[in-house]
């Protein structure tokens, strides 16, 4: 009766090492997807892009301005 | 006869087995002893041999990467990411699995944007493994993986991502192939941002799934890297670069550095070189030079912006005095040697302010010799050294959070030949080496009364599960010249950008400066008659100097006097824009 209590609890922890398993890699692509996310928003923000863009390209150098001394 | 053969016969096979039994019975026994023995020096006394060793077999040891901290800079109130980490593939192939390496090659080809043939080739060399192509994004792995080629594995890379490119990037450094930070932030706080890799030791299933139940399993969960924000401000580093880079190119000069500092607090706001290099991808770089921050590795002569620090320890001796002046002979005599000025102005009474205003190597030497009651020996040598090493910090690293940073030279007083001339040529500028950012913590403490800041990069750092932790200003020395002597040297800057740089005077603004023309030794010995560095000191602020500005342009060629020429409008520059885009507040 004892052996056959200990062998359940073993399948059954066995199993659950297979989802928290799965769980870990579940948690570490999305950790990556964040990261991932957060780079590209970064990126699309960056001054380089805004910078080479059509609406900078159609933008107009401002002129220095005077100041009165 | 025949039975009592047969009994006979019987009879005596019964005994001789009955003679047999016995020993049989001990052979038994002895095998039995023998086998109980073997697994007695087994299992108890060979345990912990076989028990380790089949652990060893069922044990996978895996290390867990720590991920390495972000570095991000400060965009007024607000911080912004400047290096992060980004996830690419590396697609490499084991040719013994690859059925057509011209049919995998053909299908590989759009993808891996590399030649069929090429391809063809990798595909077919006899070996296990040959890289194809790394770097490549998710989308693009994704796609090949689709494919289901045999013999084509995509693996996981991580890489920092600098998505301002070529930004900051001497300040960043970069980070090898190997995981290794280097340059910049990056190579000196290498071990702060790389975190501890943790470790998992666990007996797997066949596809390599940790078993939870087994009691021998280890994990050490790793402990990710600091995130780092820098002093550097987004404006203010936009603004040095600009300036640095327009003021290279328009003067046709070899390169160009700009350092500025807080000078309340010695907080590096910008630190710009001109060329840069994008640190994402540094491997393309042909001239290595390109990775260091000039400003922090190259210590050089600085010429005459020198006359600022010598005539600030003058002045906090009180053996001159701001309004005073002397009779210049046209020269300055040390050792046999004579001293001169660039242009050369006979012997004439000038001013203490004229030493800045023309620039004069014998007003420079006049006020060093005043630091000893009017001469030059071993103990004006030795009080001057005392300043420069003590007082201004020069000879030393600043402890600046930069890797590879130089120390620069200041001549010893005692010991040597022609050490009176040696030392009359430190009093402008020449004979002694600094880097800039040297300069700049010592300018800082010039302009702000007195107080020595070590010049600091790291504005926070953020453990993994802990609070922001913002590292506060660290005084190094106070009163290294007196408050009545800053003050001084504040009010002869400014009267010498008042004059030399009108193209800055706004009502309002504390604007001071002064440039410098630097020799460049000679490989030969002696200093090259055909190239020169412009450097440039000076400050911004509203009713007091709030930022230090150093720089120096390097081979100008655009004529004339290379500070004044080259130097000082890059500085000029800066000061204006400066002014245009911080909240100064403007003492009126």
């Amino acid at each position: 009766m004892m052996g056959l209590v200990y062998l359940t609890q073993v399948t059954k922890t066995y199993s659950l090492g297979y989802k928290v398993d799965a769980l870990t890699k579940r948690q570490a692509t999305l950790s990556e997807e964040h990261s991932n996310l957060e780079l590209e928003s970064v990126k699309l923000q960056s001054r380089n892009r805004i910078k080479s863009s059509v609406v900078a390209a159609n933008l107009e150098t401002v002129t220095p301005t005077s100041y009165a001394q | 006869m025949i039975n009592t053969y047969s009994k006979y016969g019987a009879d005596k096979s019964t005994t001789r087995l009955k003679d047999r039994t016995p020993i049989i019975g001990i052979l038994l026994v002895l095998a039995g002893a023998l086998i109980v023995g073997r697994l007695f020096y087994i299992q108890v006394i060979k345990h912990e041999t076989y028990k380790s060793a089949a652990v060893a077999e069922q044990l996978k040891k895996l290390i867990i990467p720590a991920e390495r901290g972000s570095i991000s800079i400060l965009d007024g109130e607000k911080v912004l990411p400047a290096v992060l980490n980004e996830t690419k593939y590396l697609i490499f192939a084991d040719p013994s699995f690859v059925r057509n390496p011209h049919v995998t090659a053909t299908k590989l080809q759009p993808l891996l944007d590399l030649e069929v043939n090429e391809l063809e080739k990798k595909l077919s060399i006899s070996s296990r493994y040959v890289e194809l192509k790394n770097k490549l994004d998710e989308k693009t792995k994704n796609k090949i993986s689709a494919l289901k080629l045999p013999g084509i594995v995509a693996k996981k890379q991580k890489f920092r991502s600098y998505p301002e490119i070529a930004f900051a990037s001497q300040v960043l450094g970069f980070v090898n192939y190997d995981g290794l930070g280097q340059y910049g932030v990056e190579g000196y706080l290498n071990e702060e941002l790389n975190g501890t890799p943790g470790l998992l030791k666990a007996v797997t299933d066949v596809r390599g799934v940790p078993l939870a139940g087994n009691t021998e399993n280890v994990v050490k969960r790793p402990i990710d890297g600091q995130d780092i924000t820098l002093t550097i401000d987004t404006t203010m580093q936009l603004v040095a670069e600009a300036a640095i880079q327009n003021g290279v190119e328009t003067t046709r000069s070899t390169g160009g550095s700009v350092v500025i500092l807080d000078a309340s607090s010695g907080a590096v706001k910008a630190m710009a070189n001109w060329p840069s290099y994008d640190p994402s991808n540094y491997d393309k770089v042909e001239d290595q030079n390109l990775y260091k921050n000039k400003s922090v590795t190259d210590a050089l002569e600085v010429g005459s912006i020198m006359k600022l620090m010598t005539m600030s320890a003058a002045l906090d001796l009180g053996v001159i005095s701001k309004d005073g002046s002397y009779l210049d002979k046209g020269y300055e005599e040390a050792d046999g040697y004579r001293v001169k000025n660039a242009i050369s102005y006979g012997e004439r009474t000038f001013s203490i302010f004229d030493i800045l205003k023309y620039s004069l190597n014998t007003g420079a030497v006049h006020v060093l010799k005043q630091m000893n009651g009017g001469g030059l020996n071993e103990r004006t040598r030795i009080l001057w050294h005392g300043y420069l090493t003590e007082h201004y910090m020069f000879g030393r690293q600043t402890g600046i959070e930069q890797s590879g940073e130089g120390k620069g030279i200041v001549p010893d007083p005692t010991d040597g030949h022609g050490l009176n001339i040696q030392y009359a040529n430190t009093a402008f500028g020449q004979g002694i080496t600094v880097t800039l950012v040297q300069y700049a913590a010592a300018l800082c403490a010039l302009v702000n009364g007195g107080t020595y800041y070590q010049p600091s990069l790291i504005y926070s750092t953020t453990s993994p599960g802990e609070v922001i932790k913002t590292n506060k200003p660290k005084v190094v020395a106070t009163n290294i010249i007196s408050e009545s002597a800053s003050n001084d040297i504040v009010d002869l800057m400014k009267q010498y950008a008042k004059q030399n740089n009108p193209e800055t005077a706004r009502a309002g603004f504390s604007i001071g400066g002064k440039t410098g023309t630097a020799q460049i030794p000679a490989a030969s010995g002696g200093y090259r008659e055909d190239a020169f560095i412009g450097t440039y000191a000076g400050f911004v602020g509203g009713g007091r100097p709030e930022y230090v500005v150093v720089l120096r342009v390097d081979e100008p060629k655009n004529g004339g006097f290379a500070g004044s020429n080259a130097a000082r409008p890059i500085f000029t520059e800066i000061a204006n824009n400066l002014m245009d885009v911080l909240p100064f507040t403007r003492s009126l």
